[in-house]
């Protein structure tokens, strides 16, 4: 079943193995009054975006089962208008380039400040707009 | 008298025309088989072969020789050896030697730099046979040539890519583990600074920075485990004991799918090592071992006496000291590695395991500790079958007795209203520390730098203890040391330091006597090392 949106929190589903790290993110993007539906690998993501139709897919890159670059595809596969996010440690030419050929919209690079989300947050929300 | 019609000696002449005959045959024939012999040997262009008389004259001159050295026959034949050689290897006698030990054993064999005629240089494998008749006696050398310069370059080219996919290998794995770990440590100070936190939301975000930054002193432990740089505290230590008390360690991280068994050798050696690295390799080695084993198995840890001979050290371990040993086997009956993975299984971030299991990290950890202890670490294994793990550590060797055990230390009542000098130049690392101190019941006086300390020193002869940085501006914290205890003959000294390689550690080991607190220390360890060193002076 497909959650109903509330008028105006952006909804993000949020991918990230280190459970650390995942629950730092989600506790920053929820700060700032995001949304965020949580999973740990690409697979989880395919199906958490079919039920929760998020406005943003933020996947960090290296996790275990299902990458996020095979989760990116998947996701863009049944959604034309989610915003593929990456987010990732491996701040490397290599892995924008694989990503922005999974078809990435966006690449953000770790470590991730309140401020960088914030701005991204904004930037979002224009493009949903 | 017999006539040419006699029929005997009809027969004796045909005879002699045919002994003739083959005689002269034979003759061709050795003179064919010198000749292409010959031919094959001028004719070789891949190989200088030559023959030098008994003093090392040049006697005869190949293609090869000629293509390889620049020399024609006329201008090198008669001439020594010596004229191959550098100047440097000439004036050492190089070549002198190198015709003496083939008289002496019979061959010499060397890869070295030579000389060509126009004087640029080649790296040459030399092969000297010393040449002898019949009766043994000596009549000259056979020297066979071969240029391999191009080889060589083409191995140091391999070689160095290889470092710099290792390098690459190593700073990607770092750069991404910290970026992980900044994202938990910068994300949750903001989330406890934020206005919206809840406490609840606080006290979670205290709990996980803390956690980040538990992981990040790790990991640059495991760094500096592998780059051989870390302080080790070896001691004596009975082997056997250790193991059986690592193994229930193991037991709950193995899993119930796994069984564990230990055999520990009766009699065994007293090692030299330190005991907290040498869990974590153990650790380190059961991880692997598990992994290698998804649908269960059997870990064996074994312990024995080792003797670590020449014929070791020729099986390609020619770094390793001959000696006594005392050797730990790690096995399992998992996947076995491939030669592939077996030739990358030490370097760090190597990992066969799925992404974001594991960290690359634990075999590094093995082998850096092992062979930073003097020891030596073996991998046997094969696909299908499993892999055994051996280290080999140092015995101890003077009359010692093993360590005892460590007393537990009530760390809620550590201060004694003892004063503690604290040296410091990084003002939050200082603050740290004597926030921590006075907080455990120690008076504390503080210092930026040595010559403040020493200054300190002077008016207040209440100081028990000096607790100093090794790496400060101006007088480092050895200086300091060392003039305090001119001023205050006695006084303990507690160094602290985040790094290995400076003026306190020879070759990563402490020295005789001398204490030392690792950064980053917790309030517990800090606390643990200064009541265990005043007591040591005064008991209370």
């Amino acid at each position: 079943m497909v959650a109903p949106k509330s008028d105006n929190a952006l909804r993000i589903v949020y991918a990230e193995d280190d459970e650390q790290v995942r629950a730092t993110v989600t506790d920053l993007l929820t700060c700032l009054g995001v949304d965020v539906r949580v999973c740990e690998n690409g697979a989880e993501a395919v199906l958490l975006c079919l039920s929760a139709q998020p406005d943003v897919a933020l996947l960090d890159l290296t996790m275990p089962g299902m990458d996020g670059f095979d989760g990116a595809v998947r996701i863009r596969q049944n959604d034309g208008d989610v915003r593929l996010v990456a987010l990732t440690g491996h701040i490397h030419a290599n892995y924008m380039e694989q990503a922005r050929k999974a078809g990435f919209d966006e690449f953000l690079g770790k470590p991730v400040t309140l401020e960088t989300l914030e701005d991204a947050i904004r930037r979002w929300r224009r493009a949903q707009a | 008298m017999a006539s040419s019609n006699d029929p005997t000696t009809a027969a004796m002449q045909s005879l002699n025309e045919q002994i003739e005959r083959k005689a002269s045959d034979h003759v061709q024939e050795l003179r064919q088989q010198e000749l292409l012999f010959n031919r094959l040997v001028s004719g070789i262009a891949d190989f200088a072969i030559f023959m030098l008389d008994v003093d090392g004259h040049v006697l005869t001159w190949n293609t090869g020789a000629e293509r390889i050295k620049g020399y024609k026959p006329a201008e090198i034949i008669g001439r020594s050896l010596g004229v191959f050689y550098t100047p440097e290897d000439r004036a050492a006698g190089v070549h002198e030697e190198a015709l003496r030990i083939a008289r002496e054993t019979g061959k010499f064999e060397a890869e070295s730099w030579r000389v060509r005629k126009d004087g640029t240089r080649f790296y040459a494998n030399v092969v000297l046979d010393a040449l002898r008749d019949d009766k043994g006696e000596l009549f000259g050398f056979a020297k066979i040539t071969r240029d391999m310069t191009e080889r060589r370059a083409m191995e140091e080219q391999l070689a160095q890519s290889q470092k710099l996919e290792a390098i690459g290998l190593l700073t990607g794995g770092v750069a991404h583990d910290f970026n992980n770990l900044l994202t938990v440590i910068i994300g949750n100070l903001e989330i406890i600074a934020h206005k919206s936190s809840t406490p609840e939301r606080q006290a979670r975000a205290v709990n996980l920075a803390m956690q980040g930054a538990q992981r990040a002193a790790t990991l640059t432990q495991q760094l500096l485990a592998f780059s051989r740089r870390q302080p080790l505290n070896p001691k004596p230590e009975d082997i056997n004991k250790l193991v059986a008390g690592a193994s229930e360690l193991l037991r709950p991280l193995l899993g119930e799918m796994i069984a564990l068994e230990t055999v520990l050798s009766g009699g065994l050696w007293v090692a030299d090592i330190d005991a907290n690295q040498l869990e974590s390799a153990l650790v380190n080695l059961a991880l692997n071992a598990r992994d290698a084993m998804p649908h269960g198995g059997k870990v064996t840890i074994e312990t024995a006496n080792a003797h670590l001979d020449e014929m070791y050290r020729k099986q390609g371990n020619m770094d390793v000291a001959l000696g006594q040993y005392v050797l730990i086997c790690v096995t399992d009956t998992g996947v076995g590695m491939t030669k592939d993975v077996l030739d990358h299984a030490f370097e760090p971030f190597y990992t066969t395991k799925p992404t974001g299991q594991g960290t690359g990290l634990g075999l590094s950890q093995v082998y850096g500790f092992v062979r930073q202890s003097g020891g030596n670490v073996k991998i046997y294994t094969e696909v299908g079958h499993g892999t055994t793990v051996k280290i080999y550590l140092p015995r101890y060797a003077s009359g010692k007795a093993a360590s005892p055990v460590e007393v537990e230390i009530d760390v809620a009542t550590v201060g004694g209203h003892e004063t503690i000098l604290v040296v410091e130049d990084d003002r939050d690392v200082r603050e740290f520390g004597t926030d921590t101190l006075r907080d455990l019941g120690f008076n504390v006086i503080e210092a930026s730098d040595g010559t403040i300390a020493l200054d300190l020193l002077v008016r207040h002869p209440e100081i028990d203890l000096l607790f100093t940085d090794v790496g400060l501006p101006g007088l480092n914290g050895r200086q300091l040391a060392e003039k305090a205890r001119q001023l205050r003959p006695g006084l303990p000294v507690l160094f602290t330091t985040g790094y290995a390689r400076n003026a306190i550690v020879h070759q990563g080991r402490l020295d005789e006597g001398v204490e030392l607190l690792t950064k980053p220390y917790t309030r517990e360890r800090m606390a643990a090392r200064i009541r265990e060193i005043l007591d040591a002076v005064k008991p209370r």
